[in-house]
């Protein structure tokens, strides 16, 4: 039984190998213009490539740009967005930590219209549209506060100019600051 | 120098940048690799197709490629691999269509063609590739169980079946 499941896998071993081996004998040849075609795809796509990779240097190079110019732009034009509601007290602080303060000797706080100063102490402030500090000494604490009112609704720049002993301008920033209406009103 | 040294010789030329390596590479394997496609498909363009695409494929990663006197192997896998996808694809399963025939002189030689063929067509796709690996490109046990992925034992029990299969439906045509 055993001799015979051999002989018949010897027998179809041979008769498979036999039909394959003249198919290999056989000139089976592929189209002439099979090579031609393969290398000219391979040159058209490589060509392509090279092209896609340029243009995705240059789309690189234009978001790295853009970038820059966005930091650039949030870091040295010293502008800063915050959000108030309008008739209400707003405390503004200055962060002076990126600035040399021992050379700073006074600022200048200058308000757009429609924004008042506001202190319960000295309410005679509220008439003023700049106001000059000074200080002697260097500052305990690199923080300029102040409090302002804001009498319409929208965005309004106030400026502060930071000066030196020989009252050269040190430092400007411009803070951006959108008065909101308060909900519910 | 032995064929397989040359063809290790143009691999590394193409991979240099040579297109006359890439040229002479593809004439030394083509014929091999459309054989192995044609009687894998049984149709003559499908088999142009997969031979094209696997050059193409295998050519464009060349650079890739570590061992080069792998690159008949790499080859062979690739197409077998582009078969099994193209055959996943719900329409184009069943495989075999017999209704394309190969460029030859001899009508002798139509014939036979067609009785393999059609011998062929009764195998599944897991069976008909270690049978044209071994029997008709003649692998070793061993490359043919690399190209498919499998145990060499694995490509003894498939072999078998395959071969029974083939013999019985052959001897009938």
């Amino acid at each position: 039984m055993s001799q015979g499941k051999h002989s018949q896998h010897d027998e179809a071993k041979l008769i498979t190998q036999q039909a394959l081996h003249q198919a290999r004998q056989m000139d089976l040849q592929p189209s002439p213009y099979m090579r031609t075609r393969i290398l000219a795809e391979l040159r058209d796509r490589k060509s392509r490539k090279q092209a896609v990779s340029l243009w995705k240097r240059v789309a690189a190079g234009c978001f790295t740009m853009a970038v820059g110019v966005l930091i650039w732009t949030s870091m040295f034009t010293g502008k800063a967005s915050f959000e108030a509601i309008v008739n209400q007290p707003y405390v503004v602080r200055v962060e002076m930590t990126e600035l040399q303060t021992e050379l700073i000797a006074g600022a200048e706080i200058s308000l757009p219209d429609g924004v008042t100063f506001y202190s319960e102490s000295y309410p005679e402030l509220k008439e003023k549209r700049s106001l000059d500090l000074a200080w002697n000494g260097s500052l305990n604490r690199p923080v300029l506060p102040f409090v302002i009112h804001g009498e319409h609704k929208g965005t309004k720049e106030v400026k502060v100019k930071f000066f030196d002993r020989e009252r050269n301008i040190v430092a400007e920033r411009a803070l951006g600051i959108e008065f909101l209406e308060k909900s519910g009103s | 120098m032995t064929e397989s040294d040359e063809l290790t010789k143009l691999v590394l030329g193409a991979q240099s940048g040579d297109e006359g390596a890439l040229s002479d590479l593809i004439e030394a394997t083509q014929r091999e690799l459309f054989r192995f496609t044609y009687y894998l498909c049984g149709n003559n363009q499908l088999a142009h197709d997969l031979c094209q695409d696997t050059f193409i494929k295998v050519l464009e990663g060349i650079g890739n490629l570590k061992e080069p006197h792998r690159f008949k192997s790499w080859l062979f896998t690739m197409a077998k691999n582009l078969y099994l996808d193209h055959n996943k694809s719900s329409k184009n399963k069943g495989h075999v269509s017999l209704d394309s025939s190969p460029d030859l002189e001899s009508s002798e030689d139509k014939q036979k063609v067609m009785e393999i063929r059609q011998a062929l067509s009764h195998l599944e796709a897991e069976e008909r590739i270690p049978l044209l690996l071994v029997d008709l490109e003649g692998h070793s046990y061993q490359e043919a169980a690399q190209i498919i992925g499998i145990s060499e034992d694995a490509l003894r029990s498939r072999l078998h079946r395959a071969r029974q299969t083939f013999s019985l439906k052959y001897k009938k045509s």
